[in-house]
Formats: structure tokens, C-alpha cells, sequence
């Protein structure tokens, strides 16, 4: 099973926290920011292996930080999942460099699949340069983890 | 009362931005009923008192926010209908939408509606919420004289530089003495002539039983 770091930026902050505890269920190691200012001071300290990107945010906005995480981290998978995309904002963050675009709810299974594809994308271009592991959280849920694994 | 098309996009614009912001609702609710379900299967060997009921509700919980998703999406793709006075379209998948925004509509009048697919992407350049209202009246012009039971059955074909919307109706008919068919040139039948009228398109009585014949010139 890949491990792998991941940054949850959206300002629903009832979706990404609830996004975020389900995902560390799984075994992943997700962060959260409620903005994009927020995501781009993460990146400052912690280089994700994955972000997932919400495009509609107060302040800058979801293809703004898609457009400097990909001039600044090109080795970073972006997946926008997002509510608000019209079919502009999508052909937008797939020619910027977005690995996917989903529409808001997605399945987390559905998810975490993609999400392994982008990773393993990554790894197969030897772009592994995550300090993602510093994320550390206390417990895991191994009932879920078999329960990816079964559904994987 | 005449809506301008500025109106309209208004409208358009504005129910779309709800149309999103349902759907982070309802991507709230899910992920939460989701996040239940999880705990619960970690869970799985305790029993706590009325178990089976929890889980119950959860799968309500998230069949429901599955069909909210479903609308909302849809409105969405209904509202963004008034982005652009005319544009490409592919009559399939437009069609596709209409019978399915229809159909609270019809079963209400106890009819169902279908669609037989056209067997390729015939693209149409016309205005998107136009073609929505056309369609849509020459439902309600059918099922407005149809007998509760029946069905309609849209259909689509291509001659010359024309799309040709059929409409059969099946079931029992209610045509008026001294009319050759469901148009029967009463004020009922204004709203779809307006219509058809203002976007170029033509709509006949079907010649081989009771339906119409919506005639979209491909490039209107």
C-alpha cells in the first residue's frame, strides 16, 4: 500500500476535516489548509506529496495556487476536487498541470484511488522528494486500512 | 410577461452559484455519513442498543444525499443552459437532460417520457435554453391531451441540414373535432408557436398518429 502525504485545501472546513479523519483512517497522512494563503505557507515548511485543491476560495484562489504549486513544486500531484467547476476551470487546471478534476462529493474510495495512481505516477518519475513523513498522528485505524486494501 | 435575455442569464448565473454551494452541503452530509459508517465498521464487533436502526438511517442518510447530488447537478447543468444566447450543442446529451428535468412534470399527469438516442453526437448550434423551452412545451402539449398510463416516446432523426425531434404518444389521446392533431391553434398552443417561432424552428402535427415533429435546423 503507498504511503503518502497529502494537503486537503478547501475553506469548507466541515467537508476537509471530516475528508481528513476518514483519510487518516485509511492510513494516509493528510493535513489541512482553509485557504490558499494557508496552503502556500504550508508549503513553506512541509512539501506534500499530494494536494487536493478546491478552486472557489476567498482570497487567492484555487488556480492561482495550482498555477505557483506548479512553478514552484512541479514534483507535487495536484487533484482539484471541487463544487464549483465550470468545464473553463477544468481545461484551465489540466493545462496548468492538474493531475485530475473531480466534482464534489466524491467517493473516498474512488478517491484514495486516484490519489494512489497520482502518487505512483509520481514515484514511477522518481519525483519522491516529500518531507510528507514529518506528518506524523498518533493512531491508525487498521479496520480501514484492510478495508482499503479489500476495496483497492 | 417577456423575460430579456440579460434576465435570464441573471437567473442562470445566480441559480448556478446556489447550485454549487447545495452541492458542498451536500458533500458535508456525506462525508459525515461517511465518516459514521467508517467508525461503525470499525466498530463491528460491539453491539450497542438499536444497531441495526443506526445503520439504517446511515444508508438513508446517503441514498439521500446521493439523489440531492444527482439534482443539484443537474439544476446546475440547467442554470449554465443560460450562459451562452447560442452555442454548439449535442442533441443527445441536451435531449438527454430535457426528458429527465421533465419528468416530475409528467408523472404528475401520470405519463413517462423516453428517449431513444440518436446513434451518433448530432451537434446543433442553437440557443441551449431555447431548445430546453421547445422541448419541454411540446411535452406539455402532449401530455396536456394524453390520458393518464400513457407514455411518450422522443426520438431523433436527421434530414438535410435539419434535426427532427419526434414526439409519439401512446396511450389515449384527446384530439378535438375539426383538428388534424395535438396542435389545435388555441391559446393553450401560443407559448410553444412563440417559442418555436423566435428560435427558427418549425413544429408539426406527426403525420403517422397522434405526436409532433420539432424541426431544429442544425445550424439555426
Amino acid at each position: 500500500m503507498a504511503r503518502y502525504s497529502v494537503l486537503l485545501v478547501d475553506d469548507e472546513k466541515e467537508f476537509v476535516t471530516t475528508l481528513a479523519e476518514r483519510m487518516q483512517m485509511r492510513g494516509l497522512e493528510p493535513k489541512v489548509a482553509f485557504s490558499g494563503e494557508e496552503a502556500l505557507e504550508v508549503l513553506e515548511g512541509h512539501i506534500p506529496d499530494i494536494i487536493l485543491l478546491d478552486l472557489k476560495m476567498p482570497g487567492i484562489e484555487g488556480l492561482e495556487v495550482l498555477r505557483r504549486v506548479k512553478k514552484s513544486h512541479p514534483q507535487i500531484q495536484v487533484i482539484i476536487v471541487t463544487g464549483h467547476g465550470s468545464e473553463r476551470d477544468k481545461a484551465t487546471a489540466l493545462r496548468w498541470g492538474a493531475y485530475d478534476h473531480l466534482q464534489k462529493p466524491v467517493d473516498i474510495n474512488d478517491l484514495v484511488r486516484i490519489m494512489d495512481r497520482a502518487f505512483q505516477k509520481k514515484a514511477d518519475a522518481g519525483l519522491l522528494m516529500s518531507t510528507g513523513s514529518a506528518w506524523t498522528f498518533p493512531w491508525q485505524f487498521r479496520g480501514l486500512l484492510g478495508k482499503r486494501e479489500a476495496k483497492g | 410577461m417577456e423575460t430579456d435575455a440579460r434576465e435570464v442569464a441573471f437567473f442562470g448565473r445566480i441559480t448556478a452559484a446556489f447550485t454549487h454551494e447545495m452541492r458542498n452541503v451536500l458533500a458535508i452530509v456525506r462525508e459525515s455519513a461517511g465518516l459514521m459508517e467508517d467508525l461503525l465498521t470499525l466498530s463491528k464487533n460491539d453491539s450497542f442498543p438499536h444497531k441495526e436502526r443506526f445503520v439504517r438511517s446511515l444508508a438513508t442518510i446517503e441514498a439521500q444525499a446521493k439523489r440531492g447530488i444527482e439534482l443539484s447537478g443537474r439544476l446546475n447543468r440547467f442554470a449554465h443552459s443560460t450562459d451562452e444566447a447560442r452555442v454548439k450543442i449535442d442533441l443527445n446529451q441536451t435531449l438527454e437532460q430535457i426528458v429527465f428535468l421533465s419528468e416530475r412534470f409528467a408523472r404528475l399527469k401520470g405519463i413517462t417520457v423516453s428517449l431513444i438516442p440518436y446513434s451518433e453526437s448530432l451537434p446543433v448550434h442553437t440557443s441551449p435554453i431555447g431548445l430546453h423551452m421547445a422541448v419541454f412545451f411540446s411535452l406539455e402539449c402532449c401530455w396536456d391531451r394524453m390520458s393518464t398510463g400513457g407514455s411518450i416516446a422522443l426520438s431523433i432523426g436527421q434530414k438535410g441540414s435539419d434535426a427532427i425531434v419526434s414526439f409519439v404518444c401512446q396511450g389515449h389521446v384527446a384530439v378535438a373535432e375539426g383538428t388534424s392533431g395535438l396542435l389545435q391553434d388555441s391559446e393553450a398552443d401560443r407559448p410553444i408557436e412563440r417559442t418555436v417561432e423566435s428560435l427558427g424552428y418549425r413544429v408539426e402535427c406527426s403525420a403517422t398518429g397522434p405526436g409532433l415533429a420539432l424541426i431544429v435546423p442544425l445550424d439555426g
